[in-house]
């Protein structure tokens, strides 16, 4: 049996689509999300570029205002005086994103709908409520005017982030969760690759195997182990690549994510020898069921844009609660971001069953299998 | 015409795979527009953010706080129950929690207890939510430090003016990306994946030991062996662009087919073309089997278009990975396509920068046709 498992590693290795989709593929694709957005936090908040325009009886509190916000911690904002023609030039260039007019009432143009035209909106908004209660208070309670005054000079920080278990601050580390659960349904390659080497009416090796005295189940098993072993060694690969070399948040719990890792690898594995069992499709048809059914699941759970899968679980919450690669993402998000035990559990034992399923339904379809000729 | 009827037979061989591509790019580049194409409204939209209010308090202020962030972002109050909360936090059903405390009035104005909220992780739009909150919370403690009761702010709190933003539209896409220009950004997936894969095949078909060696000893000239070839590809190159220009116009009609950027667009195409056909006889010299193929052509698509700003816009990424895209001809496919996005049609100082970036495309498809060529005649040789 070890002899079997041996050489059933040893031929894996030196195939090539055993080799490079399982494993070096997902190096490379981890590689390039690195690259593209691993650091897109570090990039991502920028000054919002402003100009200003002074009119006739301009607001001086305002423009006192912008001041203060653009000298604050956050830099928030650059203020740059132009004149009306340079200001809306710029704003067609795009070199701001957006032109206040101080006249005696403060007004915005922007460009365009986005975050920093929404920020230089609520600036303004903030002015022209902080003025408006300023009048109400002179209105209604004209003696406590100085302590109105006096709170509105000392702007407080009112908001505190509170968490609900939430660990880590990086939105991209879903990518590289469907990156890995991607990689696991890879494995679907090298489950594919042992079932047809047992099945004598596809491939001439799988003939001569049939010949052999060795019990068939001993064959089996021995294909299975490797693969799930290989495997394994594939995804943990990649995970120590993403954690200690690209250094994203994987920092959960090794033993939980060993798990994931395990039952992620068996259910590509699984799925490929499925597969490759099922009835007598041409070798080529198969491999592009498997490679249909690994990138939709990927892609559904979020590989290509992490708002796919929010909204496949808005919309079609069903689909991804079956997802393998969904699954797979999940209990990673689990135990890296929320400490959320039921869902992980839930996301594995249905990786395990379907994993069950599909073995032994493959076991069934090859089972007793005879030829009267080959 | 029998080199040209072989490479055509070669290429109905991958029509199944060539219509996958297809039908992933449409599926996809339809998906994407339909999650970010908002209304087409030409007034300035407040960015909204969808919310959710726990409130323990029920007073008037607490109402008052629920009407205001109403106003500008969808709100929904929802039980304060932990489990429910983290769960919609993580399938996104919300974006920020606010948990208004029971005695808020008391608590949070007028003791300037921080009221608690609860964000995604990483997300920015909540960073102007709690701008929008910390100004509320501003004002109602000046109105209680001037002695306001708790209904009296709630009543001055509400009459809160949204000040009137003009939007200033000079590219006729009312501030929004057109949605064809997502069509044209993830143009290069499909063109890169299309061609590699298909031309590599016909390539390394052609390039095999023995078949060369029959082609070489044939009546045919090896003169009319080229130029079938090259007619052949062309074909094809012709055609599956013509088809994604076709599409192109029958799924946005008049918005593309009106826009003055419309020539550009397909101008910029066209050279992306010219990239991925010479790039596709590159990787045809290097292959030698359909399975290191797609491997090779996976790589080298997937690799350009998340370097490049297909998969992830160019403004959001990393800014020295940028500078290192540069050196690739599909960034400045999607450069000039930014432009065209913000500009409109090009004109003035932005117009040669976009010719620029076309100019460097064809002069990157002429250096990767003259490194395959000479690749082509090294390997003949040696």
């Amino acid at each position: 049996m070890l002899h079997l498992i041996r050489y059933n590693i040893l031929v894996k290795f030196r195939n090539f689509n055993t080799i490079f989709w399982p494993l070096a593929f997902p190096l490379i694709l981890g590689t390039l999300f690195y690259f593209a957005f691993g650091k897109l936090d570090e990039a991502d908040f920028e000054t919002v570029e402003t100009a200003v325009v002074e009119e006739a009886e301009a607001d001086a509190m305002f423009l006192e205002f912008l001041d203060t916000m653009a000298d604050g911690e956050e830099q928030l904002l650059a203020v740059e005086k132009m004149s009306k023609e340079e200001a809306l030039t710029a704003l067609t260039d795009k070199k701001v994103s957006g032109i206040f007019f101080v006249g005696k009432e403060p007004s915005l143009t922007v460009g365009g709908n986005g975050i920093a035209e929404s920020i230089l909106q609520s600036l303004l908004e903030s002015y022209g409520n902080g003025k408006q209660t300023m009048e109400h208070v002179m209105k209604t309670h004209p003696e406590g005017m100085p302590k109105a005054v006096e709170a509105m000079a000392d702007y407080k920080t009112l908001v505190e982030q509170a968490s609900l278990g939430g660990r880590t601050t990086d939105g991209n580390v879903q990518f590289f969760y469907a990156l890995v659960a991607m990689a696991c349904l890879y494995g679907a390659f090298m489950g594919f690759g042992a079932a047809i080497a047992l099945q004598a009416n596809l491939t001439p090796v799988a003939a001569r195997r049939c010949i052999t005295p060795t019990h068939k189940l001993k064959l089996v098993v021995s294909e299975m182990l490797s693969c799930f072993v290989l495997h394994f060694v594939d995804i943990l690969v990649l995970l120590i690549y993403l954690r200690y070399i690209l250094k994203l948040d994987f920092r959960g719990n090794t033993g939980e994510m060993l798990l994931i890792s395990l039952i992620g690898s068996m259910i590509g594995v699984s799925m490929g020898i499925f597969v490759g069992s099922i009835g007598r499709m041409q070798e080529s048809v198969k491999v592009g069921i498997l490679l249909g059914m690994s990138m939709v699941g990927s892609f559904l759970a979020g590989l290509m844009n992490a708002e796919m899968k929010y909204m496949v679980d808005h919309y079609a919450p069903i689909v991804n609660k079956l997802n393998p690669a969904a699954l797979i993402s999940d209990a990673f998000y689990c135990i890296n971001v929320y400490d959320d035990r039921v869902r992980y559990t839930r996301s594995l034992a249905t990786l395990s069953v379907m994993c069950a399923v599909l073995v032994i339904a493959a076991f069934y379809m090859v089972r007793r299998e005879r030829y009267d000729s080959l | 015409m029998i080199v040209y009827k072989t490479y055509m037979k070669i290429v109905k061989k991958n029509a199944g795979l060539i219509l996958m591509y297809l039908a992933i790019f449409f599926g996809v580049t339809m998906i994407f527009q339909a999650a970010v194409s908002g209304d087409d409204n030409p007034n300035y939209q407040a960015e909204s953010v969808r919310l959710q209010v726990v409130d323990d308090d029920g007073g008037v202020l607490a109402e008052g706080l629920k009407d205001y962030l109403g106003g500008i972002h969808e709100v929904s109050v929802v039980e304060n129950n932990t489990a429910k909360l983290q769960e919609d936090l993580f399938y996104r059903n919300t974006e920020y929690i606010v948990r208004i405390p029971s005695d808020f009035f008391e608590n949070c104005i007028q003791n300037e207890k921080p009221l608690k909220v609860t964000k995604i992780p990483g997300a920015y739009t909540a960073f102007y939510v709690d701008q929008q909150i910390n100004s509320f919370l501003n004002n109602a403690r000046c109105y209680s430090e001037a002695g306001f009761t708790e209904s009296e702010t709630a009543e001055a709190i509400a009459d809160i003016r949204h000040p009137e933003v003009k939007m200033l539209d000079d590219t006729g896409n009312a501030g929004e990306m057109p949605a064809y220009a997502y069509y044209f950004r993830y143009l290069p997936y499909l063109l890169l994946s299309v061609f590699c894969y298909v031309m590599g095949n016909i390539f390394s078909a052609f390039r095999r030991e023995d078949v060369r060696k029959r082609l070489n000893a044939s009546a045919v000239p090896a003169i009319r062996q080229n130029v079938e070839g090259f007619l052949a590809v062309l074909t094809l190159g012709v055609g599956l662009w013509g088809l994604v220009a076709l599409a192109g116009m029958i799924m946005y009609r008049s918005s593309f087919l009106e826009s003055e950027a419309m020539p550009w667009y397909l101008l910029n195409s066209v050279m992306l073309l010219l990239v991925t056909l010479s790039l596709s006889y590159l990787v045809g010299i290097f292959v030698k089997n359909t399975e290191m193929l797609s491997g090779i052509v996976n790589t080298i698509s997937l690799g350009t278009c998340f370097l490049c700003g297909v998969f992830v816009p160019l403004e959001i990424m990393n800014k020295s990975v940028v500078k290192v895209a540069q050196f690739l001809p599909v960034y400045w496919y999607e450069k000039a396509n930014d432009l065209l996005v913000d500009f409109g049609a090009a004109g003035g100082e932005v117009g040669n920068t976009i010719i620029q970036s076309i100019g460097i495309q064809f002069a990157f498809a002429a250096a990767i046709l003259l490194a395959g060529l000479t690749a082509s005649k090294v390997r003949r040789e040696g």
